[in-house]
């Protein structure tokens, strides 16, 4: 390859390849090539259609490949990544600046945390780094890693190390309760040497054996110059445990505070196994979703049935899928029909009928028939699993506030030690004695919880967006939460987006029979229109009788014998067909074609009968939903690529403030900007695959998904089964997360402005005093009441 | 059974793929080239009945 000639002007530049995908033509390479360099820190990009391949010149210093992804991503193509899991011996929300830190390299693009699984899932260009890279990356922060994963993820390596975490924490509890309760009752006793002999012996496993993942924790955090909770309680605990060694030395046997020490580690170690617990819980959504898929598949081969695992089975293969079963893959309906659940894809309780060729996917449950699926894709690739990934993924996304959150938890151990310090400085000077001012100090450190603070948003994230899965709401990008709220204006797309997107009867002119005869002549066709005839007929509870024959003529309609009588259905051209005039029927025909239907004129024996108007109506919901936005006072419009006609009559009988017809693709985009000049903030709704430029464009994009392939349809917010109405449930989620993390935020901060005064003896002319080991448990209590508080999303309506 | 008005071959009615609509009644062919040639004049197979396979005897003689 040439050399760029950069490298006078930049000596440090490095050079990476980059794997493109979706590129077709000399154009696509210019425009990947303009994305590339358009990101900060690349200075040259030469783009290769031939090869798929991009070279970037870039400067180590400033690059960022989550910028380059994103640029990429924005111009419709995207970047070959793979993906490997670090699992870690102990990950919590403190350590992850120190891990982001080192992790913010080239050639990673993504870099997610799983508090749950204690693992971190990396998305890498295999091009430029290895796993190994990666994993001594981590390492180099000082982190212990347990298993290293590629490629797709497998959940019992989750539940594996949440076991080994949780082992780990109840044998430290075992040995620090009983313990730190045997202490206690020998404070009751007189000081005596024995006494306090007794307390050093009890109290020195309880220290450095359960104590010792505080010391790691908080060797590890000084290392990397990041101190963290694990640091207040190791400097806490060990200032009490040494002071108290330091006076059994001397002999002051009055002076020990054995207490202090064991009961703040008993204390915080059982908050942390009461949080580890639940913590485990957040993998729950996920977990769901793969229980979902069967293990075992049955693949028919020449009349023969053999049993394979479903990770195994290869695209085109046969697999039988009996009543009562779980569809095992993905694929089309070969043979058979059956009335199959779809609820754990879109939320919807009611099961749909399938028949031969359609679309099945692996996780869906047949209720009741036999169905044959050929096979289109299986294990990893499926559609269940993709939406897992997507969920894992985003419940280890993070929100914009956690940034913040994360300068302030930083700065905050920094501001206890040194309010620590101060603490005894203080109570020394005003005379206290050493040993009152160091307890006054203890607690200060132990009653810092800046757990909770760090806990607040991942964990309401983790838990909120597990839940939202099991709604058929994917969030893919939690940060949209936010912008979803603060939008002023919701687009939407109209056709299956606001409408149901299949023509429903919505006038008949001749009456009831005529729209009887209508649907007893096409009751034999599977026209859409057909059948929306024989629906508005049975809703209306005609009897329909068999026709005594049938024909059907594509692009023009049917006709059929019914009781000695000849009966048409169609357009122009069948009325003509028949010999028959179009009369006065013409004109009404022209009239309801301009207010949007789709017209069908019934002929009968002859002669024009009457009128059939169908047209696409609202989704049940979709009217309400407009009319809370409204109330809400937010604007809305509809951007569609249909004709005016229909567009401007849904339009106004939803009351949509702006609406906009005939747009393409790029159009709606632009419409987007429009709407954004005009109102403020941009929400847009609409097909996840055809709207994807309209939906990157808006400020929050959500997306009406197919279901088949979650990870192809663009939006931050992909809605699973159903339509516009649906939007409802998302902000109501939307609302629930971000009231929960407010709550978690605000307990988290009041708890530490409040306590930390009184643990430093703030009150004490109030007679108030916490002693170390009430801190201690204030603290532990304190975080798990942040936990408890996020797990409430869970069980929230 | 219904014929074929161009070629006068009998062709099942339910099976049929190609027919036409003609002043309210259906006409169904053995194949496109019949319905093709019928669609174009419908009115002269109607008055002189079948005349034979199109495709395989040339186009009728219609002078």
């Amino acid at each position: 390859m040439e050399v760029p000639p950069i490298g006078v002007k930049y000596p440090n530049a490095a050079e990476a390849a980059l794997k493109i995908l979706g590129m077709h033509c000399a154009t696509c390479s210019l425009t990947v090539q303009k994305a590339l360099l358009s990101a900060p820190g690349v200075l040259y990009a030469s783009v290769s259609l031939a090869a798929d391949e991009a070279k970037i010149v870039y400067d180590p210093a400033k690059v960022s490949y989550p910028e380059i992804l994103r640029a990429v991503q924005r111009a419709g193509y995207d970047i070959y990544r793979e993906e490997v899991a670090v699992g870690l011996a102990s990950l919590s929300p403190d350590d992850w600046p120190a891990v982001i830190r080192r992790l913010s390299r080239p050639g990673i693009f993504r870099a997610s945390p799983d508090y749950g699984a204690r693992s971190i899932l990396v998305e890498y260009n295999p091009l430029e780094l290895t796993p190994k890279d990666i994993e001594e990356a981590i390492r180099g922060a000082g982190f212990e890693v347990v298993w290293v994963k590629r490629g797709s993820l497998d959940f019992d390596v989750d539940a594996r190390a949440s076991a080994i975490e949780l082992r780990d924490l109840l044998a430290r509890l075992w040995v620090a309760l009983p313990l730190a309760a045997a202490i206690i009752a020998l404070m009751a006793l007189p000081d005596t040497p024995l006494k306090a002999l007794l307390s050093f012996l009890l109290a020195t496993p309880v220290q450095f054996y359960s104590g010792m993942r505080f010391i790691k924790g908080a060797y590890r955090a000084f290392k990397n110059l990041a101190p963290n909770m694990d640091s207040l309680v190791a400097l806490g605990t060990l200032a009490a445990y040494f002071y108290s060694a330091a006076s059994l030395a001397l002999g002051r046997y009055g002076q020990t505070y054995f207490d202090a020490s064991a009961v703040v580690i008993a204390a915080v170690l059982l908050g942390r196994y009461i949080e580890a617990r639940m913590r485990t819980r957040t993998a729950d959504a996920v977990r769901r979703l793969f229980s979902l898929m069967p293990s075992k598949a049955r693949v028919l081969k020449g009349g023969a049935v053999g049993e394979k695992p479903a990770g195994e089975v290869e695209p085109g293969e046969l697999v039988e899928v009996r009543e009562g079963e779980a569809v095992p893959v993905d694929g089309y309906i070969e043979e058979g029909a059956g009335s199959i659940d779809v609820s754990s894809f879109t939320g919807e309780p009611a099961p749909v009928d399938a028949a031969k060729g359609a679309l099945v996917l692996a996780g869906m449950k047949l209720i009741s028939g036999r169905i044959v699926v050929r096979a289109t894709r299986s294990g990893a690739h499926t559609a269940l699993a993709q939406m897992a990934k997507l969920v894992r993924i985003a419940q280890g996304a993070r929100l914009p506030v956690q940034d913040i959150v994360d300068k302030v938890a930083g700065a905050f151990t920094w501001v206890v030690m040194a309010a620590a310090a101060a603490t005894f400085a203080a109570w020394y000077l005003a005379g206290a004695g050493l040993a009152t001012s160091l307890l006054f100090a203890v607690a200060v450190l132990v009653v810092a919880c800046p757990c909770a603070l760090g806990l607040a948003t991942p964990l309401a994230v983790a838990v909120g967006v597990g839940k939202a899965s099991e709604k058929g709401v994917l969030i893919k990008r939690p940060e949209a939460l936010q912008k979803l709220l603060k939008a002023r204006v919701i687009a939407f797309d109209k056709t299956g987006t606001l409408t149901l997107g299949r023509p429903r009867v919505a006038e008949v002119i001749g009456g009831d029979e005529v729209l009887r005869l209508a649907a007893v002549a096409e009751s034999k066709s599977n026209h859409p229109l057909g059948r929306a005839l024989v629906e508005e007929a049975v809703r209306r509870g005609l009897k329909l009788e068999e026709p005594e024959s049938f024909d059907s003529f594509p692009g023009q309609g049917v006709v059929a014998q019914i009781g000695g009588s000849v009966v048409a259905v169609g357009n122009e051209r069948i009325v003509e067909g028949m010999g028959a005039p179009l009369g006065k029927y013409g004109a009404t025909a022209e009239g309801l074609r301009r207010r949007g239907y789709t017209v069908s004129y019934v002929v009968k024996d002859g002669a024009v009968v009457g009128l059939i108007a169908f047209g696409d109506t609202a989704r049940p919901g979709v009217p309400e939903l407009i009319k809370r936005l409204k109330a809400a006072g937010l604007a809305t419009a509809m951007l569609t690529g249909d004709a005016a006609p229909s567009a401007e009559a849904l339009g106004k009988s939803l009351g949509i403030d702006e609406v906009r017809a005939g747009l393409t693709p790029e159009d709606k985009a632009k419409a987007v900007e429009e709407l954004r000049e005009k109102y403020g903030p941009v929400a847009y709704v609409g097909d996840g695959v055809n709207d994807a430029v309209a939906l990157s464009s808006a400020d929050v994009g959500v997306a009406v998904g197919s279901g088949a392939d979650i990870a192809k349809e663009a939006g931050d917010i992909v809605l699973l089964g159903g339509g516009a109405e649906k939007l409802d449930e998302v902000i109501k989620i939307a609302k629930a997360i971000l009231n929960n993390i407010k709550f978690n935020l605000v307990w988290a901060f009041a708890f530490n402005a409040v306590l930390i005064p009184i643990a430093a003896g703030a009150l004490v002319s109030l007679g108030v005093i916490l002693k170390p080991e009430l801190a201690g448990i204030a603290m532990a209590l304190s975080s798990v009441i942040v936990t408890l508080n996020s797990f409430r999303l869970r069980y929230s309506k | 059974m219904a014929i074929d008005p161009v070629c006068g071959m009998e062709v099942d009615p339910k099976a049929a793929q190609f027919k036409s609509l003609y002043k309210g009644k259906v006409y169904y062919f053995c194949s496109r080239h019949c319905k093709e040639a019928f669609d174009k004049d419908p009115e002269y197979y109607l008055t002189h009945g079948p005349v034979g396979m199109p495709h395989h005897g040339g186009t009728p003689d219609r002078r």
